[in-house]
C-alpha cells in the first residue's frame, strides 16, 4: 500500500496510507506544499471502501467513511487542522481565513456562516495568494502561521449549492511559515452582540473568536499586542464587495504606512 | 449580604487576575472563570491605582484633584465599580497602611 507525505501541519507532522494509486496522487498533489522530510507523529488512512466510496481513519478512529475523494482529503485535512489546533500550546489561534499579498497577510476573523470562505475565495480571483480559509496562530510581534487546508467554497450550478474543492497547490503562493499580518477583517461580530468601537472592545471580541487552546493568558497577552499594532477593521457579515476592497486597502496601506514608519 | 467596598475600603488586584492595557482600556481575565471583563478608561484607571494600601477616599482626593471633578462624585462612581469587581472576585480587600 503506498504512502504519501510526510506533511507538516503546525506541532505535528503525518503520513498518509493509501489502497488507491489515484487518491495517494490526489493527496500529493493537494498536500504537496507542505511536504516535509524527516520523521511523523501521526499515521492515517484512507481506504477504499468497494464501491461505496473511501474510508478515512486515524488508528481506530474512523473520520468519514463511504465518501467520494473530495470528502476524504477534506476529511482528512480538517482533522489534521485540529489535531494541530488541540496540540497547540501556542496562544492566538484564531478560527480564520488568510491571504497574503507583497509578502503581507490580511487575516479574515469570524464565526462560521459570516463570509470568511467567501471573502479569501474573491480574493484569490483578484491574485492573492492563499494561506488558509481554516485557523491561523497569530503571534504577539504580528506574524501569522496558517493551518492549511483546501479552500472549500460552495458555489451555484443549475441553482443547486455545490461544493467545490480548490486544491492548494493550484492557490497560487502557499506561504505556512510566519508571514507578517497586514491587518485583521473581523467579521460579523455585531451578531455575537458584541460591541468593538474600542480598541478594547475589539480585542474581547477576538478572544472570544479564540481556540481555547494554550493558556487563556498567554492568549489575552498576544491579542492585546496585536490589536495595538494591527489595523483591526470591523465589517458586517457577508460584506458587499466594496466595503470589503475598501477595508482591505485601508488595511494594507497602514501596514505600508507602519512599515515606512519603523 | 452587604457590600464591602465603603470609601474606607481598600481594593487590591486579586491573585486570580491576569490584567493587560489595551491603549487607555484594561481587559482583565479572570483565570479561574476564563472571563473577560473590559474596564473603560476611567474604570481602567481606578483599577491601576489600587494598590492595596490606598482607600477609596485617598484614590477618589488625587482622581478628583487631577480630574478637577467633585471628590464626593468620584467616591460614589469608585464604590459602584469596586462592588462590581469585588463581587466577580477580580478585586479583593488589602490592607490598609
Amino acid at each position: 500500500m503506498p504512502t504519501v507525505g510526510p506533511f507538516a501541519m503546525i506541532n505535528h507532522r503525518f503520513v498518509v496510507d493509501c489502497d488507491d494509486d489515484a487518491v495517494a496522487d490526489r493527496l500529493s498533489a493537494t498536500l504537496g506544499d507542505v511536504t516535509t522530510d524527516g520523521g511523523w507523529d501521526v499515521r492515517y488512512a484512507v481506504i477504499s471502501d468497494d464501491e461505496a466510496g473511501w474510508d478515512v481513519r486515524r488508528d481506530d478512529v474512523v473520520l468519514a467513511l463511504g465518501v467520494d475523494v473530495d470528502r476524504a482529503v477534506d476529511a482528512l485535512c480538517t482533522e489534521a487542522n485540529r489535531l494541530g489546533v488541540d496540540s497547540s500550546d501556542a496562544a492566538g489561534v484564531l478560527h480564520a481565513g488568510a491571504v497574503v499579498r507583497d509578502g503581507h497577510a490580511v487575516v479574515v476573523v469570524g464565526e462560521s456562516g459570516v463570509g470568511k470562505t467567501t471573502l479569501v475565495t474573491r480574493l484569490l480571483a483578484d491574485g492573492w495568494g492563499y494561506l488558509t480559509d481554516e485557523a491561523v496562530q497569530l503571534t504577539a510581534d504580528g506574524q501569522v502561521l496558517a493551518y492549511p487546508k483546501p479552500l472549500v467554497h460552495k458555489v451555484e450550478e443549475e441553482g443547486i449549492l455545490v461544493r467545490r474543492h480548490t486544491l492548494a497547490s493550484t492557490l497560487g503562493t502557499l506561504a505556512t511559515g510566519p508571514v507578517p499580518v497586514a491587518g485583521i477583517l473581523l467579521l460579523g461580530v455585531d451578531q455575537l452582540g458584541l460591541a468593538t468601537d474600542t480598541p478594547g472592545q475589539r480585542m474581547v471580541a477576538l478572544c472570544k473568536l479564540a481556540f481555547d487552546v494554550g493558556p487563556a493568558r498567554a492568549c489575552v497577552d498576544v491579542l492585546a499586542a496585536l490589536v495595538e499594532r494591527l489595523d483591526v477593521t470591523v465589517l458586517p457579515a457577508r460584506p458587499a464587495q466594496d466595503v470589503a476592497d475598501r477595508a482591505i486597502a485601508h488595511v494594507m496601506e497602514a501596514a505600508a504606512g507602519y512599515r515606512r514608519g519603523r | 449580604m452587604s457590600s464591602p467596598v465603603s470609601p474606607s475600603f481598600v481594593g487590591a488586584h486579586s491573585p486570580d487576575v491576569h490584567a493587560v492595557d489595551i491603549a487607555d482600556e484594561a481587559v482583565l481575565l479572570h483565570e479561574p472563570t476564563g472571563e473577560l471583563h473590559l474596564l473603560n478608561p476611567t474604570g481602567a484607571l481606578v483599577w491601576r491605582c489600587l494598590d492595596g494600601r490606598s482607600t477609596v477616599a485617598e484614590i477618589a482626593a488625587d482622581i478628583a484633584e487631577v480630574g478637577g471633578v467633585p471628590q464626593d462624585r468620584v467616591v460614589a462612581d469608585m464604590v459602584e465599580l469596586l462592588t462590581e469587581l469585588v463581587a466577580g472576585d477580580l478585586v479583593v480587600e488589602g490592607s490598609a497602611r
